[in-house]
């Protein structure tokens, strides 16, 4: 997490890192769920790749609301996650890679679309809808791993009913950072310690539902939530740093200066 | 309905979705009494136009693929009504303007010069307030709204239906009917995007210019949906 | 006998749940309307709004409404042995208490990171702006999440919708918002931002920004919002929400014509309702006559 060098990171790296460290994650999490607490750790990059991409798309003004695409990419990245639960069990060696990989592809072909059909003109709209739909994801298939065991007698199809938290609470991680952080003074450097932040606050929701989902997840739930809680702790202090950088100004409270 | 079948069936519900945000006449900037139309962005807007629809769809899911498509448009045009009634309302009373089309107003609607409404004969020119787009819903957006929900709840239950009927062999029924409603709307909120790039957040539906951009629209939805439907068609039935 | 129970449960909470939203997104300043509070500053109206910019209201409506609920589905899986009524009821408090952290964390975050790009504008970050009006917006925010729970409960248990709980929380979440948005924050963006622009005129372009800075005494703050916009706003948004759930609902009690009946039922609805606007429209332009200078 080197954030004090000074120019930014562009898409394809974060996307190689978070690609590499979440399929590292997501294959620790499927062969044994002592590793998840680690594997937590690993899957934070994906959220600021994720993030990142939101950001690069709509820093050129696209009149339909950051909010449009962060639950687009999710759509595209959970709905191709989800289809790994309806796999014959006998094929099972495809997924993660063939969810990741249809991701990708969904993603790529959008862009293309809104790039040649709808001529969009932003240049960097196939890039980076491509790497929002597939960091979603890979965040999504370690959520589904981390509840469902393929190693411990829980049935996986009764994770059906967090589908619905999974898809929403990966929206709103992803689209926050760039949308709470806009205006004139907003910087790359504090809207990825800010997507830090809520990435370790849905990934300790996450263990809280884990906690909550079967006995067997107990140990696994309550590491997941301390190790969340320490990560929220440091980038809580790091982004506020940031913070007291851009500000104008602190008051606890005050009028105004008059006007004219 | 055969697997190939429902394949067909996921891609026309898309492109129906698709169409569906050209119709329903939205506008962010309406919350200030400022434009034409329904006051949230085109996108959401279509998105809670489909969930009211596929909610009220899974209702009569075992009864046939024809109650199924009927009781997710008219869930969907119920909503829209209701909301364009709320949103008269409030224009009325909280803020004292009454329903004008801006666009009509100043002579660009698609049906030629007039400033006359296309359905009622009204006169919208004097009725705007200056500096503004139009406010409120007048009739003729009243029933493009209506249109486009319609198209949208067939949209949505299509897909609803599609889907159940893929999973069905291989799941048990709570979790097939769950798995189902989950990608339907999520096959919902990736077409409803699509559009909303090409209207640049907002539109007054289908008496407005930007209703030619439709067949932009169309093709771009029916190559994503095709991809989305090969894929799940080869993850549920293929392998 | 259940079904017309559950219709009335249903729609008594659905208007409960559309109160408590728009008060909620009108105590933290959300979605559309916050465009103008976003814009103040940079014609040089400096304010003390609670700047809450999370996202638009249907997903975070949405997300409140699942987590809770998905706490609760899995809370009464466990406590499911003592008492079915009651255990529903805990666990949708303990669900809806969850959702409500979440979303006062997100408020802090969003407000302090949005002031902190306004530096070229010079506004202050009031820490008493955002302390006073947190409470009041976490209160209607857990009265959301808990109606909109126990309303999916009610759909699930006493009307047989086989979708799962954590999925009906999920587009009735995301429905809420759009009405919400749609119906309650005309009143907000239109009226009481602009209360010293005139009453009959919608808010011209070279005017937005504008917006009032000080109150009935002193500066205005976000805790000013909710008591004014409930009056009105919030009523036409439950009035929305209400008669929606209600009626179509309502729509499935009746059975002369089979499976077909209930989409006859709401068919004549839509008629009737299209009708009532129609005459509502005329009457304005009557009343109101034509724009005077």
């Amino acid at each position: 997490m080197n954030t004090d060098i000074n120019k930014e990171f562009t898409s394809p790296q974060l996307y190689l890192i978070a690609l590499v460290l979440g399929m590292i994650a997501i294959l620790m999490v499927k062969l044994s769920h002592s590793l998840t607490p680690i594997a937590v750790i690993l899957i934070w990059p994906a959220f600021l790749c994720g993030a990142n991409a939101v950001r690069q798309v709509a820093r050129y003004g696209l009149g339909t609301g950051t909010a449009s695409i962060g639950y687009w990419g999710t759509a595209v990245g959970a709905t191709m996650a989800f289809t790994s639960q309806f796999i014959d069990p006998s094929y099972n060696f495809v997924s993660p890679y063939f969810e990741i990989f249809s991701a990708l592809i969904v993603g790529a072909v959008t862009g293309i679309c809104a790039q040649k059909i709808i001529k969009m003109k932003i240049p960097v709209m196939i890039r980076d809808s491509a790497v929002l739909a597939s960091s979603t994801a890979i965040i999504a298939m370690f959520f589904l791993a981390m509840l469902t065991e393929y190693s411990a007698a829980v049935f996986t199809l009764d994770a059906y009913i967090t589908y619905p938290l999974i898809y929403i609470a990966i929206t709103l991680a992803i689209l926050h950072p760039f949308n709470g952080s806009m205006g004139a003074g907003e910087n790359q450097k504090r809207t990825l310690r800010l997507s830090a932040l809520e990435a370790s606050m849905t990934t300790g929701l996450f263990g809280l539902v884990a906690l909550l989902f079967s006995d067997a997840l107990f140990l696994t739930g309550v590491s997941v939530i301390i190790v969340s809680m320490a990560g929220f702790f440091i980038f809580v202090k790091r982004w506020f740093a940031a913070v007291k950088e851009d500000t104008y100004e602190f008051a606890w409270t005050g009028y105004p200066p008059a006007e004219h | 309905m055969e697997p190939l079948t429902a394949m067909f069936a996921i891609i026309l519900g898309g492109v129906l979705v698709g169409i569906c945000v050209h119709f329903i006449p939205a506008s962010a900037t309406g919350a200030m009494s400022a434009a034409t139309g329904i006051a949230t962005g085109p996108s959401m807007l279509s998105a809670g136009a489909g969930m009211a629809g596929i909610l009220s769809a899974a209702y009569s899911m075992d009864s046939g693929l024809a109650v199924v498509l009927a009781s997710g448009a008219t869930g969907s045009a119920l909503m829209m009504v209701l909301t364009i009634l709320g949103g008269n309302i409030a224009n009325a009373f909280g803020t004292g303007v009454s329903p004008a089309s801006g666009q009509t107003a100043s002579g660009q609607s698609i049906l030629g010069k007039s400033t006359k409404d296309a359905i009622t004969g009204w006169d919208q020119k004097p009725y705007i307030s200056p500096g503004t787009d139009g406010h409120g819903m007048p009739v003729q957006t009243h029933i493009s709204g209506i249109i486009g929900a319609f198209i949208g709840g067939i949209g949505g239950a299509l897909v609803l239906f599609a889907v159940y009927t893929l999973l069905s062999p291989i799941l048990k029924p709570e979790a097939a009917f769950t798995i189902a409603g989950f990608i339907g709307a999520g096959v919902f909120l990736i077409n409803s995007v699509l559009p909303a790039y090409t209207l640049v957040g907002k539109t007054e539906g289908m008496f407005d210019q930007k209703i030619r951009r439709t067949p932009k629209t169309l093709v771009s939805c029916l190559i994503v949906s095709t991809v989305i439907a090969v894929l799940i068609y080869s993850a549920a039935v293929v392998i | 006998m259940l079904p017309l129970l559950g219709t009335i449960l249903t729609g008594l909470l659905a208007f409960l749940a559309g109160i408590f939203e728009d008060s909620e997104s009108n105590a933290g300043s959300a979605s559309n309307p916050n465009s103008q509070v976003q814009l103040a500053p940079q014609i040089g109206h400096r304010h003390r709004y609670f700047n809450k910019a999370i996202s638009g209201e249907p997903p975070a409506n949405a997300l409140w409404a699942t987590t809770a609920a998905t706490v609760a589905v899995l809370l009464v899986a466990k406590f499911e042995a003592f008492n079915p009524v009651y255990s529903v009821i805990i666990s949708s408090v303990i669900g809806a208490l969850v959702s409500t952290l979440l979303l006062g964390l997100y408020g802090i975050f969003s407000h302090i990171s949005r002031v902190a790009s306004m530096k070229t504008f010079k506004q202050t970050l009031y820490w008493d702006s955002l302390y006073s009006a947190l409470p009041l917006d976490l209160s209607f925010g857990f009265l959301t999440a808990l109606s909109l729970t126990l309303l999916s409960f009610t759909a699930g248990m006493m009307l047989n919708n086989p979708f799962s709980i954590p999925l009906i929380a999920f587009m009735l979440g995301i429905t809420i918002g759009t009405i919400g948005s749609s119906t309650g924050d005309i009143h907000y963006g239109a009226e009481r931002l602009y209360q010293h622009h005139i009453f009959g005129s919608g808010i011209p372009i070279s005017n937005q920004g504008d917006i009032d800075v000080k109150g009935e005494y002193g500066y205005r703050n976000s805790v000013d919002t909710p008591y004014f916009t409930l009056r009105f706003g919030a009523m036409v948004t439950a009035f929305v929400f209400g008669m929606l759930i209600f009626l179509d609902s309502l729509s499935r009690v009746f059975v002369f014509a089979g499976v077909w009946s209930s989409v006859i039922v709401e068919l004549g609805m839509i008629l009737i309702i299209f009708i009532v606007t129609v005459f509502l429209e005329k009457y304005t332009r009557d009343r109101y006559g034509p724009f005077v200078r």
